[in-house]
Order: structure tokens, then sequence, then C-alpha cells
């Protein structure tokens, strides 16, 4: 069984991704780790030339490393500049 | 305890209004506003962009904390998304408290915290058009 991780992209990082969202499929067992490696293939262009790249998992900041579960949505984006 | 994030322009008297109590001695209000120059660049609009789910959260999150640490009565905070013109609010954080200290505190601490954890970015589109994200 594979798991589908949905994966979203914001601000200047969604421009160099390309897109807003896509969906990968990685073996049961799987961890953030790994999903980072898969990302650092498939959309080398978000790490060019930037400092800090931030994850959030489910909505919350990752810490560590974790194995993943079905469903998970992974956030990747730049250092937030609201207010 | 209102959280917003929204397209439509801030009401920052209605934002007030929705924090006073009889019970508060103290509202204090931060407005963040957009302002004409960024470094050398003449901004003409900025464009803020959510992850929204995650942003309510977050600054559900902090308002809560805010809540405990400084014992405010209410807040209610507002951010905007999509386009904000030139003068237009983008933000605003209205606390209650029944003492100024406490609120002006609370105020800061929100406001603060938005601004380096809330997962929101803006760009600015400068006065002939040109787009530059802000991180």
């Amino acid at each position: 069984m594979k798991l589908k991780i949905q994966v979203r992209f914001f601000g200047s990082v969604k421009d160099d991704a390309g897109t807003e969202s896509l969906i990968l499929e990685l073996p049961e067992g799987s961890r953030i780790s790994d999903l980072k490696e898969v990302l650092m293939k498939e959309k080398p262009s978000i790490w060019a030339g930037r400092r800090q790249i931030f994850f959030a998992l489910n909505q919350n900041y990752i810490t560590g490393d974790r194995e993943l579960k079905d469903n998970d949505e992974m956030a990747v984006f730049p250092m937030v500049s609201g207010g | 305890m209102i959280i917003r994030i929204q397209k439509e322009a801030i009401d920052a008297t209605e934002v007030i209004r929705s924090v006073r109590t009889p019970e508060a001695g103290a509202v204090v209000t931060f407005q963040g506003t957009v302002r004409r120059f960024s470094g050398d660049t003449e901004v003409s609009r900025l464009y803020y962009e959510s992850y929204k789910e995650m942003a309510e959260k977050s600054m559900k999150g902090i308002a809560d904390e805010a809540v405990s640490r400084f014992g405010i009565i209410d807040y209610t905070i507002e951010h905007r998304t999509g386009d904000v013109n030139l003068g237009e609010d983008s933000v605003i954080v209205s606390v209650s408290a029944a003492h100024r200290e406490e609120a002006f505190s609370a105020c800061k601490f929100i406001i603060d915290r938005i601004k380096t954890e809330t997962p929101i970015w803006k760009k600015d589109i400068d006065v002939t058009g040109k787009e530059t994200w802000r991180d």
C-alpha cells in the first residue's frame, strides 16, 4: 500500500514550484525526510537561491522527523511576511 | 474572541466595538496599514496570500496564549488577503482588558507573534506594476 501525501506550496515557493499543490505517492513507512528528498528531486527550483524554507505537516510547523500517514498534508513555504 | 482572514476591507470601528465590555477599563488596537515605500520601492498596493487553515489556527493559538499570559478579556484579529491598497488596513488586533498595561502588552505580543509565525505572505506591487514577494 502506498501513502498519498498532498503537498501544498505558498508564496514565492508556489511561483517557483509552478503549481499550487501536487500529490506524491510514497511507500508505507516513509518519513518526513523521505518526502523532502523526493521533493528535492521533483522540484529543485524551490530551493534555488533561497536562504530558508519552511515545512508544516497537517498545519503544524515540523520539528524533527517522523513517519507519514496516508492523506497527510505537507505545506512548503518561505519565511512568513504577514502584517 | 474573533479571528478572521478575509478579502473584505477591515471595519476598525466594528472590530473595536466587538471587544468592548463593561468589565474592561482599556481597549488597545493595532492597525497595520499599507505604506507608500518599501525600502526604495514606491508601492501602489500589496497582495497577501495565506495558508488559511493553518493561519487561523496559528492566530488562535497566539491569542489564547495572550489571554492566559496577560488575562485580557476579549480580542478580535482580522487579516486581509488579496489586494490591499495604499493606506488601507492589512491587519487589525484589538484587545480589551481590565487595565491598560495588560492591554498594551497583549496587543504587542499578538501582532509581534503573528508577524513571525502566522503563515501569511505579501508581495509589493510597485507603481510600474512590478511584483516582488517580500520574503
